[in-house]
């Protein structure tokens, strides 16, 4: 069985750890990146099934990775961010610019994952 | 030349100081090696930390997966997964054995739990405890330092170990404001039972941020079922009874009203404020009686609070206290607090009265207004154009532009008449309303019908009115209501009829009292003698329009409501007013009207006309440019007996009250300019204006400047006089001690100076320096002690040697007085006999008197030398500069630096 390709982009050293586990174990094949920089180089080599990405990152923002995917890579690739309580106005921006869901921080990797399943699903 | 070298002799004091060239190695060397030792500290500091955050990173991603495996073990895995599982938990345990790995642990999971919720969350806390960490955190709790104490309850707080809350219990009356704090969270967190035992133990004060942080922490409970928090009402801790009152408000715990109610009386105002604010909140309407009570006691916050209360559940009743408060009130929050009281129990009691403005008609909308009644002539009964009670008024500007724009008159009319129409049916509607509700009792009559008169005709067509409706109220009440079926008695009120459609008026009303207030215009005021300028706010004095029975039954109803509110009014004064023409064109109904209350009538000054002094003067009632006799000719009143109300005296005015009006004073340009410079002088001046005012005085020929310019001068003197001697007196009393003037000048100048300034002492000082000598031989610096010891001799000699001198001089002197009173009666008794000067001090030996030691006693110079052009011998100015003589004594930088070893140890060994 061919295990989906899942970019986690997030610079939360624990946390990418701990959803990096969880996915992987959860059937999904996680390339982690901690930085807009790594991701952008990643997909300029390859785009994944899906990616999951946090708002706030060094050199690189979600909300300019959802417009980088959206506009310059011209991909429909389904884009779950990740977003600290009370950052409504991030989200809106995300989900003007094309993101498909949005989970707030505390993160449970549980419903990440079923929420990714949901996004893959619908494709 | 000799000038300047005595300069250069003079400050041989600022020459800089002779540097030691042995100690300066010293210090290179020293200096050196002070900064290699700093150099590698810093190189090892750095290394250390560098080297800490690399090994904490590395840890971090060793133990992240290991973490990761924990918290998503499920039992029912394949055995190698098991396996696995085992071998980390190994290694785990091999790992924590290390303090450090430990609380690298404990940080990695406080972290996390901050990131992840939901079950991973739970797992989270309950690896913390399995893994033993929280016996880390319960050893902090033995610890003396008490930020040890606060981070050990926070992380048993963090990670939710209940097994902690009897050992934080005991530290929640901890005098450590920071452990205290820490463990009322912690005591609150753990157990759902903490917020009873916090507020059952608690003796110190919450402050606002922690019981919004405590609030908080209830907040995000889950299935949290708050106690009753009345029964801490009775806590002895004020600041558990604010806290409580607060949670009553926040969990809507309306079964505490009789304990509101007592809180009203408490001493603290937080605890009063808060109680008014759960009183508003649960409608505790029996504390009204109390609010009131205690009002009186309050500081503004808790007027204002109990204000908006009684706003809220008061009724009718209370509008009493509020109308007393809107008086009594000085200040201006609580007063607007109170009349907005008064509006929320009965809306719009209370109007607007600020800023208002009152508009005037201007010649051109009369013109409008004029054309568009003779137009109303002609409409037909019942779609009569009607405006509201009070005047139809035009907004100025708007009205021109109209006029401007060409509108014609028949236009203006006609939309006018539409306008007005609309009004009319409105007001009608509202004065049946108002009828329905004042029959109803219910408050506020007069109110309804204004909001159904539109209160302003749209500016559709150019115009509009400004007129806010009906009047107040109070004013038409006198008349009946009348129904269309029902013919009134009273004759019929037209408040836009022409004048010259008001001829018909009844008897009755011609017959009627009517209390006039004679004013009479001021000559040369304004222009048209026949028709004067009469704006609608300046006649309001005059009683409204009666007359025309045939007027439409909606007509009558209006009025007949408006008035009939007003009969029970008896200080109004009726006055029929017959008008067959207006003021060009316009009926006095054309005019805003108002209906005023005898004694409530305003000043005077309101109704626009400059009075007279004397207005109750009846000389000049003949006078055609009375205002009120040209009204009443113009609209054929002038029939009408008019009683006035008179102030009949005996006595002409003058001779009854002249003794108390005082006689005005005028200045002329002179009087004027002295009187203010006199004042001036008065506020400003002391005893060295004397001289002016005496020149003033002479000049003057006014008696009453005159006057004023002596007791000026007498005040002047008296003052002068009398500080003069005070301070005489002040500076006897006092018998201050002599003053050093080196004590001042030492406590502002660093060290250095101050051991150059010891050594001007023995130079210029005198006796009055030794005591401040005296003083410095305590001084903390042994270098100034020192140098004080010697200069305190040096000075002593110094007096000393100065005393003998003055006693040798007055010997001289004494000796030179009997030698001249010796001489004198040689002379008289032997004036051919010459004595020599060694024949007189063997007189004086014979005689037993002691002759003076100096032996140039009879050459005395008494030439005053200056010390400037002093001759100096080259010896001494060619003396070389001793450099030492700075440096010898410690002042130098140098010097210091030196000293600094020295005392840095001295201060280590205590």
């Amino acid at each position: 069985m061919v295990r989906k390709k899942l970019l986690l982009a997030e610079d939360d050293e624990l946390l990418a750890s701990l959803l990096n586990f969880r996915l992987n174990k959860g059937g999904y094949e996680v390339i982690h990146s901690s930085n807009g920089k790594q991701v952008k180089e990643f997909l300029g080599q390859t785009m994944p099934d899906i990616i999951v990405s946090d708002i706030m990152m060094p050199y690189f923002s979600g909300i300019e990775l959802i417009g980088y995917v959206r506009n310059e890579l011209k991909s429909a690739v389904p884009i779950i961010i990740i977003s600290s309580a009370g950052n409504e106005e991030n989200v809106l921006n995300a989900f003007e610019l094309g993101a498909n869901d949005f989970i707030s921080k505390p993160v449970s990797p549980s419903e990440l994952l079923v929420r990714v399943a949901r996004e893959l699903n619908k494709n | 030349m000799l000038k300047t070298r005595s300069l250069f002799w003079n400050h041989h004091l600022i020459t800089a100081p002779e540097i030691d060239t042995e100690w300066l190695w010293v210090l290179t060397l020293v200096f050196m090696g002070l900064s290699a030792v700093y150099l590698v500290s810093v190189f090892v500091f750095r290394n250390r930390i560098s080297s800490t955050s690399e090994k904490t990173k590395k840890l971090k991603k060793e133990l992240s997966p290991m973490i990761s495996e924990f918290l998503f073990y499920e039992d029912d895995v394949a055995k190698s997964e098991k396996s696995h599982y085992i071998d980390l938990k190994i290694q785990v345990r091999e790992l924590l054995k290390d303090r450090f790995n430990r609380q690298l642990l404990t940080e990695v999971l406080l972290d996390l739990k901050k990131d992840v919720s939901g079950d991973t969350r739970m797992r989270l806390l309950q690896l913390y405890q399995d893994l033993g960490l929280h016996n880390d955190a319960f050893a902090k709790l033995h610890s003396w330092r008490w930020e040890v104490i606060a981070k050990g309850i926070s992380q048993l707080t963090e990670m939710q170990v209940e097994s902690a809350y009897s050992f934080i219990s005991k530290f929640i009356n901890d005098r450590r404001s920071t452990v205290r704090k820490q463990a009322e969270i912690a005591i609150v967190t753990l157990k759902p039972e903490g917020i009873n035992y916090f507020l059952d133990t608690t003796r110190y004060k919450i402050s606002e941020w922690q019981q919004l942080k405590l609030l908080d922490v209830l907040r995000n409970r889950e299935t949290f079922d708050p106690p009753r928090f009345k029964l801490w009402l009775t806590s002895t801790n004020r600041h558990v009874v604010l806290f409580a009152l607060r949670l009553i408000k926040y969990y809507n715990q309306n079964d505490a009203n009789s304990s509101l109610v007592e809180l009203l009386k408490h001493k603290t105002a937080l605890i009063r404020l808060e109680a008014i604010e759960c009183i508003k909140e649960f409608n505790v309407v029996e504390a009204l009686p109390v609010l009131k009570k205690v009002f009186y006691k309050s500081n503004t916050d808790i007027k204002i609070a109990i204000l908006g209360t009684i706003g809220e559940l008061g009724g009718q009743a209370d509008t009493g206290f509020l109308h007393a408060v809107a008086q009594r009130e000085g200040h201006f929050s609580v007063k607007s607090k109170a009349l907005a009281a008064i509006n929320m129990i009965a809306p719009e009691t209370v109007m607007p009265t600020e800023g208002i403005d009152h508009f005037e008609v201007e010649p051109v909308e009369r013109e409008i207004l004029d054309s568009t009644y003779k137009t109303d002539e002609n409409m037909e009964e019942g779609v009569r154009p009607q405006e509201p009670l009070a005047d139809l008024t035009i907004s100025g500007k708007e009205d021109q532009s109209a006029v401007e724009a060409g509108l014609g008159a028949s236009d203006m009319s006609t939309a006018l008449s539409v306008v007005t129409s609309e009004a009319a049916t409105g007001l009608g509607k509202g004065l049946v309303g108002a009828t329905a509700s004042r029959e109803t009792g219910k408050k506020g009559q007069c109110g309804t019908a204004q909001e159904h008169v539109p209160p302003s005709v749209s500016g559709g067509k150019g115009l509009r009115s400004v007129s806010p409706g009906l009047g107040p109220p109070a004013n038409i009440i006198f008349l009946p209501p009348v129904t269309p079926s029902d013919p009134s008695p009273y004759p019929s009120f037209d408040k836009t009829n022409s004048m010259k459609d008001a001829t018909n008026h009844g008897p009755d009303i011609l017959n009627l009292e009517v209390c006039y207030e004679e004013i009479r215009a001021m000559p040369g005021r304004p222009d048209r003698t026949d028709q004067p300028q009469i704006h609608s706010d300046d006649i309001d004095f005059l009683p409204p329009t009666a007359g025309n029975e045939e007027e439409g039954k909606t007509e009558n109803d209006l009025v007949a409501q408006g008035f009939s509110n007003a009969v029970d009014d008896p200080g109004f004064v009726p006055g029929p007013v017959d008008m067959s023409d207006g003021i060009e064109g316009y009926g006095l109904s054309d005019f805003e009207v108002e209906f005023v209350k005898a004694e409530d009538r305003g000043p005077i000054e309101d109704i626009g006309f400059e009075l007279e002094e004397a207005p109750y003067s009846v000389e000049d009632e003949g006078d055609q440019d009375d205002v009120l006799t040209w009204l009443l000719l113009q609209n054929e009143l002038n029939e009408i007996e008019v009683e006035y109300e008179e102030v009949t005296t005996d006595l002409p005015l003058d001779d009854q009250w002249g003794h108390l009006i005082p006689e005005p004073v005028y200045y002329d340009h002179h009087e004027t300019y002295m009187m203010g410079l006199l004042d001036d002088l008065e506020e400003m001046g002391d005893h060295r204006e004397i001289p002016l005012l005496e020149e003033l005085l002479a000049a003057e020929k006014k008696n009453f400047i005159k006057d004023r310019i002596v007791r000026m001068i007498k005040l002047f003197s008296r003052q002068h006089d009398g500080h003069t001697t005070t301070k005489k007196n002040y500076v006897e009393e006092l018998n201050l001690p002599f003053f050093s003037v080196f004590a001042d000048l030492f406590k502002n100048i660093d060290r250095e100076a101050k051991l150059i300034l010891l050594d001007e002492v023995v130079a210029v000082g005198d006796e009055k320096e030794i005591k401040f000598l005296d003083g410095l031989l305590e001084h903390p610096d042994t270098e100034i002690r020192d140098k004080a010891h010697q200069v305190l001799k040096l000075l002593v000699d110094k007096m000393a040697r100065e005393k003998q001198s003055e006693k040798d001089k007055k010997k001289e002197s004494e000796a030179r007085e009997t030698k001249a009173l010796f001489d004198r009666q040689m002379a008289e008794e032997n004036p051919e006999v010459d004595y020599t000067e060694d024949e007189f001090h063997q007189l004086l030996d014979e005689m037993e008197i002691e002759p003076s030691a100096d032996p140039e006693v009879f050459e005395i110079d008494f030439e005053p030398e200056e010390a400037l052009d002093r001759c100096h011998s080259k010896e001494i100015l060619d003396m070389p500069v001793v450099a030492t003589e700075v440096s010898h004594n410690g002042a130098s930088f140098l010097f210091q630096l030196y000293r600094l070893q020295r005392n840095f140890m001295c201060k280590l060994n205590g």
